[in-house]
């Protein structure tokens, strides 16, 4: 061992201890980041790439779609676990379920030794992603997107001065049923009543063709608001679905942004798709160039979410918001 | 007291009198500016403050047009004017009036003229022009037009305004300006005082002692202190005359002439005061502090835990002097009490730092410790240095500035807490208590003069046996149990922590409660010495204790009639002219109602059973206060009180009525 000193032992050793987080690092090639998209690129995508691009954190993709499809899912996870890239990032509940697995879930089945972050999940506890929001418990982390459900019927208390609730959800979504439940739970204490329905076939899995008979059974219930929670089924089908509520009279309050800016939802309490991504980039960058375990680095949402009112559906409707809301919501279609 | 004494005494009160009233005169100038200045400029800043206001809202009122909700079906209206009115409490109300004839008009909580007619008609302010203020059932009211984009006009405002806002903001201002200058003023007089005793009053009593030794053709003692001005380099020079007359020296001459005790007792009081300003520079605010981090402790509830701050800084004030009497034995009087104030400093920061209850508390016990040490180390510095023949003066001078420096820390500190927050007061008392040390450490004998004073001034040793006599006079025993005991009790429950806790329920803001608080002391620092001279003169001793108390229960059930804050300031400033009245008499009359015993005790020992007796007890002042507070409230807790001290008072002139007289003294 001549001439290496101590100090040159330690780092060294320190160096393969690094090494086996970060093997990219060592090898002085971009980083690989295998991308899985549910339903194809979204606004959350493109502000996790451009959060590491401005971060300088040289990146080389791989990105498969899934197109909603379960089975894709378990073909991907083969094809992860040959590349062996550096972290696999997975948009939203249903892709991050297929690719990480539950908590307990077979390694076989799954990627558990590749770290993972995931972006855009509702509820990551509910839906077993992590053991714990502080300390996930496992190789994978990831950004939630949504207000609590308790928050945003509030805000629709406000905003509609509502007594009587009308809600259309993905009863097939582990996210869809968790977050009926916790409205249930609210409007009972708030004494709202609440009418609750679901597009699902007899097969158990949504069918576009049955939105519309579920919409007209809710509006028969006279409600003050539509209520639409999280799920990446409605998402795809937000101009059609949401001009349907329009056309029944019911103004639509969604807990995603795209239902608001690209349909006619009239209002929602949601975080920027965008934003999400970037706080996901930022998750990838600390795991990536900073060599922390996805153990160490917590389950987080954004801690600020904004009010968006859509006037033109506002008008359309005649439903008008408060003006206190006006002072803090973001405008949409202002004339 | 000699002529050369009364002289002195009288140059000084000149020279005091001449200082305060040019202080005086100059700050009341000074206010008068101030407040004038206020009364003339605030209209109109507030007049054009209103237009800014009312300008903002109707921005947001013809967004909301501009964003299709028409003018009648527009929500919330209440719901913004009430925000607004949060956020500038002296708006009394806000009204709109659509201009398009439609029904809907939207009003603020608050009143509400009941002309709504007029309230429409009222003369309008134009974009740009001076404010229109109507007056309006008592309120000063601008109407400001909505229009909108298109410059139709879509309706009109009006902002009410109380009448009497401006009289009570300035008011409220010049009540604390007052408060800083008469807390300027005591603090100016103690150090001119401090400047004249020790400058001109040492050097001229040592002519004076230089003078009577030269007479009898004595040796005058050598001095141990040096004033550097022209009248100590004078009484130098006189010295060195003496010696070289070669005269014999007194029998203790050895020892040399200590500093004067007139000025030693001056030294006493600016270090004694300057510790108590710092002290009690939280008493206005504690338990709204304590409130703050309060959490459930043991299961008790807020009423009671509320007040375990303020019990456990009398407790271990109290208790601390029992073990603290034999720190004097082993260590200096300036070491004692850099002790004391290192223990006072410590608990400051921690209650300015507490993090929770537990803590908090903590933190008032180190207090109340330091508190107790410094208490007990000034009054033996007094003991040990004013002769036997005036020592009643000393006590008297030490109560009295305990009061008035109580006044200081209590009305100040509302203020300063009004200013920079709870926590930052807590800093400021650390502070100035450094600064008392400091001052005690340089003015303060060492502790081989202490020594050497004690043992000139010791009594005989007495055994326990020699107490018991006293604690079975039933003269002393009723003065302390019907009178100094309820006093005490009812005064540390009432101004320390159901005044503040009941005052600040009202919503009167912490200076006022400060202020009203402080009143005590300030009544004590008045009224005492006068009612004492008064009293003395008369031999009215023991009317006094009975008429002072029977005026503090009175102010107690004054509670019942008027529980509101003048109820509460009634009962404090009663408590201040009573106790003015009782606490000085009730010493006062010791030496007669323990005639006997007091040749056997000696009449320090005497004092300090009775104030421990009265103190000891006063810690549950507190929580018996939150315990009453919490079956019957505030208000009816103090009530209570009050009826316990009528009791008592009535016990009092009972046993005194049928109680046998010592021999020898007259009741």
């Amino acid at each position: 061992m001549m001439g290496l000193s101590r100090r040159r032992l330690l780092a060294l050793g320190s160096g393969l201890v690094a090494g086996a987080v970060v093997p990219a690092r060592a090898q002085g090639r971009p980083f690989h980041v295998f991308a899985v998209q549910w339903r194809g690129a979204t606004d959350v995508d493109r502000g996790m790439k451009d959060y590491l691009a401005r971060a300088g954190v040289e990146v080389r993709y791989t990105e498969r779609n899934a197109r909603q499809d379960h089975k894709a899912l378990a073909a991907i996870v083969a094809e992860i676990k040959r590349e062996r890239p550096d972290l696999v990032y997975v948009f939203a509940t249903e892709a991050a379920l297929g690719i990480a697995g539950p908590v307990d879930g077979d390694p076989a089945l799954y990627v558990t030794d590749i770290p993972v972050v995931f972006a855009a999940v509702g509820d990551p506890l509910s839906a077993r992603l992590v053991h714990d929001l502080r300390k996930p418990g496992r190789n994978a982390t990831g950004v939630m997107h949504l207000a609590p459900v308790s928050v945003q019927f509030e805000a629709m208390l406000s905003l509609f001065a509502a007594k009587r609730m009308a809600v259309m959800y993905n009863a097939a979504e582990t996210y869809g049923r968790g977050a009926v439940e916790q409205l249930r739970e609210v409007a009972a204490r708030a004494g709202v009543e609440l009418a609750v329905d679901t597009p699902l076939a007899d097969d158990g899995k949504p069918r576009i063709e049955l939105i519309g008979p579920t919409l007209a059974r809710l509006a028969a219930t006279r409600p003050d608001v539509l209520y639409l929670p999280s799920t990446s089924f409605f998402i795809p089908l937000a101009k059609p679905l949401t001009e349907q509520a329009v056309a029944l009279g019911l103004p639509t309050f969604s807990a995603n942004e795209p239902m608001i800016r690209s349909g006619d939802a009239m209002a929602g309490l949601v975080a920027s798709f965008y934003e999400v991504g970037q706080f996901a980039g930022y998750k990838i960058e600390q795991i990536l160039r900073g060599g922390k375990h996805p153990e160490q680095v917590p389950v987080e949402s954004l801690s600020r979410f904004s009010l968006l009112i859509n006037m033109r559906v506002s008008r359309r409707l005649r439903v008008y918001p408060p003006i206190t809301m006006l002072r803090y919501a973001e405008i949409i279609d202002a004339h | 007291m000699s002529d050369f004494d009364l002289a002195l005494g009288r140059f000084r009160t000149r020279v005091l009198v001449v200082a305060l009233a040019v202080i005086l005169a100059c700050s009341a100038l000074v206010l008068g500016v101030v407040a004038r200045h206020q009364y003339v400029a605030l209209p109109p800043e507030l007049a054009a403050k209103h237009v800014n206001v009312g300008n903002l809202l109707g921005r947001e009122i013809r967004r909301a047009v501009d964003l299709g909700i028409p003018l009648a079906e527009l929500r919330g209206l209440d719901l913004l004017f009430r925000d607004v009115r949060v956020a500038n409490p002296e708006i009394a109300f806000i009204h709109f009036t659509p201009g398009n004839g439609a029904g809907m008009t939207a009003d603020s909580d608050g009143t509400i003229p009941g002309d709504r007619a007029r309230l429409r008609s009222l003369p309008l302010t134009g974009h740009g022009n001076e404010p229109v203020v109507s007056e309006l059932d008592g309120h000063g009211v601008l109407a400001l037009p909505v229009a909108g984009r298109d410059g139709g006009v879509l309706g009109r405002l009006a902002i009410g305004v109380d009448g009497h806002y401006v009289a009570r903001l300035v008011g409220d201002r010049l009540f604390d300006l007052v408060t800083v200058q008469i807390v300027s003023a005591i603090l100016t007089v103690e150090v001119l005082l401090l400047c004249f005793d020790f400058w001109v009053t040492a050097p001229m009593l040592g002519i004076q002692a230089w003078a009577g030794a030269v007479s009898r053709r004595m040796l005058p003692l050598p001095l141990h202190w040096r004033v550097d001005n022209e009248l100590g380099r004078f009484v130098d020079r006189l010295h060195g005359l003496a010696h070289a007359m070669r005269w014999p020296q007194p029998e203790h001459g050895r020892r040399g002439a200590a500093l004067p005790w007139p000025v030693m007792l001056r030294f006493i009081r600016v270090a004694l005061f300057a510790f108590v300003l710092a002290d009690t520079l939280s008493l206005s605010f504690l338990p709204l502090f304590a409130r703050e981090v309060f959490t459930p402790l043991w299961g008790i509830g807020s009423e009671v835990g509320l007040s375990l701050p303020v019990m456990i800084y009398w407790l271990t004030s109290a208790v601390v002097q029992l073990p603290g009497a034999g720190l004097l034995d082993r260590f200096s009087h300036r070491a004692v009490f850099g002790g004391g104030a290192a223990v006072s400093v410590a608990g400051a920061l921690v209650s300015a730092l507490a993090p929770n209850f537990a803590v908090l508390l903590a933190g008032r016990a180190l207090s109340g410790l330091g508190l107790g040490l410094v208490f007990m180390v000034c009054q033996a510095a007094i003991l040990t240095h004013v002769p036997q023949e005036r020592r009643a003066y000393g006590i008297a001078t030490f109560t009295g500035v305990f009061f008035l420096a109580t006044f200081s820390g209590a009305a100040l500190g509302g203020v300063v807490a009004e200013e920079i927050g709870f926590r930052a007061t807590f800093l400021v008392s650390a502070v100035v208590a450094v600064l008392a040390a400091l001052f005690a450490h340089l003015s303060f004998g060492s502790s081989r003069e202490d020594r050497r004073a004690r043992r000139a001034q010791a009594a005989a040793p007495v055994s326990a046996a020699d107490y018991r006599p006293l604690l079975v006079n039933p003269r002393f025993v009723g003065l302390l149990l019907f009178s100094a005991l309820p006093n005490r009790v009812f005064n540390v429950a009432l101004v320390f922590y159901l005044a503040p806790v009941f005052l600040f329920s009202l919503d009167n803001s912490k200076a006022e409660i400060g202020r009203i608080v402080a009143l005590y002391g300030l009544t004590m620092a008045l009224v005492a010495p006068l009612a004492a001279r008064l009293v003395d003169r008369r031999g009215w001793h023991f009317a006094s204790v009975a008429a002072g108390s029977a005026l503090t229960a009175a102010g107690g059930l004054t509670m019942f009639f008027l529980p509101g804050t003048l109820g509460v300031g009634i009962a404090i400033f009663a408590m201040g002219l009573g106790q003015s009245l009782s606490i000085p008499s009730q010493m006062a009359m010791l030496p007669t109602v323990t005639a006997g015993q007091a040749d056997v005790l000696g009449l320090p020992r005497i004092y300090a059973v009775f104030r421990v007796g009265e103190r000891i007890p006063a810690f549950i002042g507190p929580v018996l206060g939150g315990a009453l507070a919490a079956l019957f409230g505030y208000g009816n807790a103090i009530v209570v009180f009050g009826g316990w001290l009528v009791l008592a008072t009535l016990l009092l002139l009972g046993l005194y009525r049928f109680a046998p007289a010592p021999s020898g003294v007259e009741p």
